[in-house]
């Protein structure tokens, strides 16, 4: 009764999620089965590399061409002055978004950062989120210094889960409204937008917001191929191809691991830069034996395992209110996120520590959010377990 | 009694004979290994029903929350189930079940046990009747009376409700001939919650409406697919608003409505809002 107990739970937990596979139990399948996943310091650095990667090359060709064509349209034909660019809860929407606009601003389409002066959602009370956001935007140019196009690196900044969160980003659209001599470029979290959407009606300032196209294999490889990284040894899982360098096979591809791997990457990430970086450092091993020296930026061997996503275990829907208000700010402070639970700090800290230690978040400086590699099964429980997120994916 | 009366004894000798003839006709023979294995059949189905029991509502706490009123319902067409074969091999066991034995024995029996578990069939007919009509089902809040529950278990004569201050009460299901069964969610995780809260009259309306539906967005547990809304209606004593939403989990109904009204009056309090005064009775007043 205990064992048959045991495997309906184990297999209600792989029903929960869309890509509930674990790492484990594929490393049984293989011969190499004393492999582990790299030290953590050796993580960090691959994480802190791929972090200073430019951003995927599609992502900047579509957000381009679609500001440009957007533009356009606004000085010709009087379209919407306003572009939205959505991201995943997982994706650094101000990095994107400040690429973009440093793009724009070489190829002689000046654009001006509104929170230039923001580098995180700012840690004030939601009563002063108003002024603050009045402050930053009184700090434009005016609009006969210079083209007005102004950009908004990430709205989720400008918004908390709280009724005088909200207030503050209602204000923000009735001015985006009322604005018609400027064109508007804002990036914004998918989840909070659809929630913003819902509560405040925003998607009326910008009725076709355009999402983050997603990556094929082709394309990771080549981001991630930036990345200088020793690949010694592909270990397939069984069924897959077997690992040869195949003169028939097209660019970019040099193996059939290789094209197994990354299409691997691809499906399992949704094609997300943020995921799949996760994914592609989780997915180094090295053997249970080796200890790379301390300080040393690599390891000797490293296998590269299948990527696969990691099952959250044993959440509890205390556990679900908390992630998903993560996801939908994209992080948050601890005060911050007490405010969006309606929690005390004290208790919120508590079982934010212990999902920290599940890995399931993460804390830099003073922010949290959730780690990627996680964000595909959680987002599929999330939905199974009726919460409002953003969306299908594109 | 007359007319056997008036029969001669030797036939009425016959008739005895021929009515005891078929009376061993119908019962089976009674063995000592009929007798354990009826035992067995009884332990089985007990054993079988608490299992079911169990394994349903830890299964159904398992899955994510969209599939667990699916499995709940399926426990009462496992019960019928388990006593329909459990019965059914007892029956065979003891009668020798010809069509004419068959008669025999619901022609004798029909009248005398209509009156005495008349209302226990009439349950079970209802109970019957319900699965298919379905006014409630296990996971459902319901109103019946004065009583308000979920719906917890679902036999072939009552259901078992848990109220909100846990207790649980068995409720026939006869009950639904004669009084009206309110369900509040009607199979769905999402059932609406109504908050009222009372204001001065001096507030303003257009002030409060907005604020009490950023109350409702800005909750953890509201279910954004439903519709929010907030209706003001006015009393001689002050202005009456209710505000109705959805939780995300009918089973949060009353934390949701504890958080709704605690945020709402913080905000009132920002705001400066001020409640009704009642008048002062008494003292002379009309």
């Amino acid at each position: 009764m205990q064992s048959l107990r045991q495997f309906l739970s184990q297999w209600l937990e792989k029903v929960q999620t869309s890509t509930p596979v674990d790492v484990e139990n594929i490393r049984q399948t293989l011969d190499r089965s004393s492999l582990v996943e790299l030290p953590d310091a050796l993580q960090q650095l691959q994480l802190q590399a791929i972090r200073q990667l430019p951003l995927p090359a599609p992502y900047l060709r579509e957000i381009d061409q679609s500001c440009l064509a957007a533009l356009e349209k606004w000085r010709s034909q009087g379209g919407p002055n306003c572009l939205v660019v959505l991201t995943e809860p997982v994706d650094d929407t101000a990095v994107i978004l400040r690429t973009v606009i440093h793009q724009l601003n070489l190829k002689g389409q000046p654009c001006h950062d509104a929170l230039v002066d923001w580098l995180q959602r700012p840690e004030v009370h939601e009563s002063q989120l108003q002024q603050t956001i009045e402050t930053a935007l009184e700090a434009l140019p005016g609009l006969e210094t210079d083209s007005p196009v102004v950009a908004i690196p990430a709205l989720e900044w400008c918004f908390l889960r709280a009724v005088e969160g909200i207030e503050a980003v209602e204000w923000l659209l009735q001015s985006l409204l009322a604005d018609r001599q400027r064109f508007w470029l804002i990036g914004c979290n998918r989840w909070s937008w659809h929630y913003l959407n819902r509560t405040c009606s925003i998607g009326a300032c910008c009725p076709q917001p355009l999402s983050l196209p997603q990556l094929s294999p082709a394309d990771l490889k080549q981001w991630l191929g930036k990345l200088d990284c020793q690949i010694c040894f592909w270990v397939q899982s069984p069924g897959d191809p077997e690992s040869s360098a195949a003169d028939d096979l097209a660019a970019p591809w040099e193996s059939v691991a290789e094209q197994t791997y990354f299409e691997a990457l691809a499906r399992n990430a949704f094609g997300n830069a943020a995921v799949a970086g996760r994914l592609w450092v989780r997915s180094q091993h090295i053997p249970a034996e080796e200890k790379p020296l301390e300080g040393s930026s690599a390891a000797e061997e490293i296998y590269w395992m299948p990527p696969m996503t990691p099952t959250a275990r044993d959440i509890t829907t205390a556990d679900r209110h908390l992630l998903f208000s993560l996801l939908l700010h994209g992080s948050l402070s601890l005060s911050h996120l007490a405010t969006s639970l309606a929690a005390e700090p004290a208790q919120v800290q508590a079982q934010g520590h212990r999902l920290h230690q599940q890995k399931l978040v993460e804390i830099i400086g003073e922010q949290m959010a959730v780690n990627p590699a996680f964000y595909p099964g959680l987002r599929s429980n999330l939905k199974q377990n009726n919460f409002y997120i953003g969306g299908d994916l594109p | 009694m007359i007319m056997l009366a008036a029969l001669p004894p030797w036939l009425l000798q016959a008739v005895a004979s021929d009515r005891v003839e078929r009376f061993r006709n119908l019962l089976a023979d009674i063995t000592t290994l009929k007798l354990v294995q009826a035992v067995l059949i009884v332990a089985i189905a007990f054993a079988a029903l608490f299992t079911t029991d169990r394994a349903i509502n830890w299964l159904s706490e398992q899955v994510p929350r969209q599939y667990r009123l699916s499995i709940k319902h399926s426990l009462p067409f496992w019960r019928a189930l388990i006593f329909s074969v459990s019965l059914a091999l007892l029956v065979g066991l003891f009668l020798n079940l010809s069509p004419n034995n068959v008669l025999a024995v619901t022609g004798t029996a029909a009248v005398a046990l209509g009156f005495a578990f008349k209302d226990y069939v009439s349950s079970i007919t209802a109970g019957i009747l319900a699965l298919f009509e379905r006014p409630y089902q296990v996971g459902d809040r319901i109103h019946i009376g004065d009583v308000y529950g979920e719906v917890t278990a679902y036999g072939l004569r009552s259901i078992q409700l848990k109220t909100p201050s846990d207790d649980t009460v068995t409720l026939p299901h006869n009950l639904i001939w004669n009084q009206p069964v309110i369900n509040t969610n009607k199979g769905d995780l999402e059932a609406q919650v109504v908050t009222h809260f009372y204001l001065d009259h001096q507030v303003d309306g257009p002030q409060v409406i907005p604020l009490l539906y950023r109350v409702a967005y800005t909750s953890k547990y509201t279910q954004l697919q439903m519709p929010v809304e907030v209706v003001l209606e006015d009393q001689p004593w002050g202005t009456h608003l209710q505000l109705k939403a959805y939780p995300m989990d009918v089973r949060d109904e009353f934390v949701y409505q504890s958080d709704l009204t605690q945020r709402a009056k913080h905000q009132f309090a920002r705001l400066g809002l001020s409640y009704p005064h009642l008048p002062a009775w008494g003292q002379g007043q009309p």
